[in-house]
């Protein structure tokens, strides 16, 4: 695979591959932290970071414990839950309304007035979820990974990525419902 | 709820900044990589190292002396 002699050419210091894997992968973590619920600001942090320890530590990629993609969004992870678990992350429960929006074509005002109002709904309840759950839920939303792989990221096996994936999905929903009431 | 769940996430997501890999691969260029160096070998190890080559020097001056006393023997 091409992502494969990318890291191995980054690896021996080749700023180029490096650059070709922050490209194939930027949007991808991007997406991932923002339905984590994090802010652009703190999701831009966290992917510098992630992207720099992949450059730093290239060398210990092994492509037989899973793909690039898994071992980035890894490291990910485990980024934003330290950054979550911080006090004044915590304090915060609700969440800047950019981290998602609606991709329509400019809706009529009501329209998008409903909309905005969901999806400061959903980024209240995503903050009452577990910054693990929050992690699985937005990873399960990454067409490339199969639940193996996100097993992988979470660290847990597939049953109970599987069994904690559908109590985060309910959780949601009821706190959404609850809202709605 | 569930579509509203998936229509939610799946909104337009957050998406990088203009110039990140640019300026990303300007900060790798400043920052030194982690050179994988061989992991030293633990007394442990040279234990078993020992005792290991101590059994076959053992094993092989067995073995000159089983074959010394067949050639006298003849």
């Amino acid at each position: 695979m091409d992502s494969d002699a990318d890291i191995s050419e980054t690896a021996e210091g080749d700023h180029l591959a490096f650059g070709r894997i922050v490209v194939a992968h930027q949007n991808r973590l991007f997406a991932y932290l923002g339905r984590m619920g994090l802010d652009s600001a703190t999701a831009e942090d966290i992917a510098q970071e992630t992207f720099l320890r992949v450059w730093r530590h290239a060398g210990k990629y092994n492509p037989r414990l899973g793909s690039l993609t898994t071992w980035i969004l890894t490291i990910a992870r485990n980024l934003a839950l330290t950054r979550l678990s911080r006090p004044e992350h915590r304090a915060e429960t609700s969440v800047s309304s950019e981290t998602l929006e609606i991709a329509s074509d400019t809706p009529p005002p009501d329209e998008e007035l409903v909309m905005q109002q969901r999806q400061h709904q959903l980024q209240a309840a995503l903050a009452c979820l577990s910054a693990a759950d929050r992690s699985l839920l937005a990873s399960s939303y990454i067409d490339e990974l199969d639940m193996a792989a996100i097993a992988r990221i979470e660290g847990c096996s597939v049953g109970a990525a599987k069994v904690r994936l559908y109590r985060a999905r309910q959780r949601l929903r009821q706190i959404l419902e609850a809202d709605n009431d | 709820m569930i579509d509203d769940i998936d229509t939610l996430l799946l909104g337009k997501p957050l998406v990088a900044p203009p110039g990140f890999a640019s300026r990303l691969t300007a900060l790798a260029r400043a920052t030194p990589q982690v050179q994988e160096q061989a992991r030293a070998i633990r007394i442990w190890q040279w234990a078993s190292l020992g005792v290991g080559a101590s059994l076959g020097a053992l094993r092989l001056c067995e073995f000159v002396f089983v074959a010394f006393v067949a050639v006298g023997a003849q």
